[in-house]
């Protein structure tokens, strides 16, 4: 019994350890290509090429005082942030980075995904709440309408790519792209799957949420200290967790580009990182470059783009694999 | 023994949080408790491994309607009323119908669910193996997916019409077109070109 306890802490710790330092050389990397872009610098000061500067940011936030707002319900207040981080590192219990590298092989992994990111709206609606101010209180709203909108879709495009797979499994997804990957026969749902990430994390151009000019940094104004840093994190490694779907779903997992001899030399976890850092440079550049969506464009763009199109989708791939005879199983 | 631990430590969580959501005096609480309902109830079905009902509760009760129920009670006016009813008021109806609610679950779990008592001393073979189910087995989904297309396909239309009447019904309820509010047309936007962009009106 302890020997398992001991066991399964440490598969746990070998995923959040090194998730928790990707987050941090995200931050990085984002100020340091944003940098790029816009022709400055970034970050250069702290260790070699600013490397160090991440650790720098984590403990300046870890040294300062913590403020609870004296008008705040403060349970809900402390609370709040632990639940949008604990739900950002729950999600990765069942992604696999190579064949059977992953801590549960679950047969519903894809739905379980899904439920965890449906609760993530409850982390930030309810420190908009508790917070008692109307800045963070109107991010929160934005942001829970958001995230429910654009998750209908999301819901879609996985239940369509779960048609042309026959299994809710991740690894049994992954292994049914062997021979091609599916962001080439679902074009246009790998797109839409992206742009609906996008808004799903609150991020540019759909960075409503904390639209600085007009509600200061939204639901999360009141935050300081490790309660901020927590909402921080959670936020970034959702970044990762949603990237890491899209490259589970559309561009193949773990597999090699192709199946032959120098690119199968390369181990699987590897091809997973490069994927997923596609997806994490697009996140940074779309921020740097893209300007931000008025609130009932971005409603019209969920409710009566996205969804009928992704319906409209879905119907044709069914009708597809029924008409060639292609369903699995 | 580790499974009914948690069975209890779940049930425990659900009747807490069902007694709190009826006598915290914050409504946004009372619906905070009531999500600590639905997400231990999750729990419970996880533990009798339905994990396909467990999570489609989780997405469907938590993620939608209770997030559609946070919204509209914290966009009310609350008002912290210290309420003095007296609870004792409903207690013969509540009770008398709570009485009956239980009997019928009751009768029910116990005709159908529980399975004969075995006096154990008297089978030779304790644990049989069930090969079939061994062999082959089916996933949640599938035996889910297999009855319901198969025997109970049905109730499955009747109950998709019975939500797109639901769904109609809300629409044109809360549906006001407004003529005179000036709306966007982005194709019509995308499609101005010079040509159709410069023209002659006559002012009269």
């Amino acid at each position: 019994m302890l020997f398992f306890i001991i066991i399964n802490v440490l598969k746990i710790l070998s995923i959040v350890v090194p998730l928790l330092i990707s987050v941090a050389y995200f931050t990085l990397a984002e100020r340091k290509i944003m940098g790029a872009i816009q022709r400055r610098r970034g970050p250069n000061v702290i260790g070699w090429a600013g490397l160090l500067q991440p650790l720098a940011d984590g403990l300046k936030l870890f040294a300062k005082e913590t403020i609870l707002p004296s008008n705040a319900d403060l349970v809900v207040f402390v609370f709040a942030p632990m639940l949008t981080f604990i739900l950002s590192l729950i999600g990765w219990a069942v992604i696999p980075f190579g064949e059977g590298l992953l801590i549960s092989d679950i047969q519903v992994g894809i739905l379980y995904l899904f439920a965890i990111s449906s609760l993530g709206v409850y982390g930030i609606i309810t420190s908009g709440w508790s917070s008692n101010s109307k800045y963070a209180f109107l991010g929160a709203l934005r942001s829970a309408a958001q995230m429910v909108s654009y998750e209908v879709s999301i819901g879609f495009i996985i239940i369509c790519v779960v048609l042309c797979v026959g299994s809710f499994n991740l690894t049994e997804i992954v292994l049914a792209q062997k021979s091609i990957w599916f962001c080439v026969p679902l074009f246009p749902m790998f797109i839409m799957f992206f742009i609906s990430a996008l808004a799903e994390t609150n991020r540019h151009p759909f960075d409503l949420p904390e639209a600085e000019a007009e509600l200061v940094s939204g639901y999360n104004v009141e935050y300081s200290a490790m309660g901020f840093a927590l909402f921080f994190l959670g936020e970034y490694a959702n970044m990762l967790l949603m990237s890491s779907l899209t490259t589970i779903l559309f561009l193949g997992g773990w597999l090699p580009l192709f199946d032959i001899a120098p690119f199968n030399w390369i181990p699987s976890p590897v091809w997973f990182g490069l994927k997923l850092c596609i997806f994490v440079v697009l996140f940074i550049w779309f921020r740097a470059t893209l300007p931000r969506y008025r609130y009932d464009q971005l409603m019209t763009l969920g409710w009566k783009v996205f969804l009928p199109l992704s319906l409209g989708y879905l119907l044709f791939t069914a009708s597809m694999l029924v008409s060639f005879n292609w369903l699995p199983n | 023994m580790s499974e009914f631990t948690f069975f209890y430590l779940f049930a425990g969580l659900i009747l807490i949080s069902a007694f709190m959501t009826i006598t915290v005096s914050n409504p946004v609480h009372s619906v905070l408790f009531l999500i600590l309902v639905f997400v231990g109830s999750a729990a419970v079905l996880l533990l009798m491994e339905v994990e396909f009902l467990s999570l489609m509760f989780i997405i469907i009760y938590v993620g939608a309607i209770a997030v559609l129920f946070l919204f509209v009670v914290m966009m009310l006016d609350i008002k912290l009323s210290s309420s003095n009813n007296n609870y004792l008021r409903y207690l013969s109806i509540g009770g008398f119908l709570g009485f009956l609610f239980f009997v019928e679950t009751y009768y029910l779990v116990e005709t159908s669910v529980f399975a004969p008592q075995v006096d154990s001393s008297l089978v030779l073979e304790s644990s049989y193996q069930d090969w079939i189910t061994r062999l082959d087995t089916l996933t949640n989904m599938e035996c889910l997916g297999q009855f319901l297309y198969t025997y109970y396909f049905f109730h499955f239309l009747i109950a998709g019409i019975v939500l797109l009447v639901g769904m109609i019904g809300a629409i044109v309820l809360t549906l006001h077109v407004n003529h005179t509010s000036k709306n966007q047309l982005i194709c019509k936007q995308l499609s101005r070109q010079v040509k159709n962009a410069t023209f002659l009106t006559t002012i009269s």
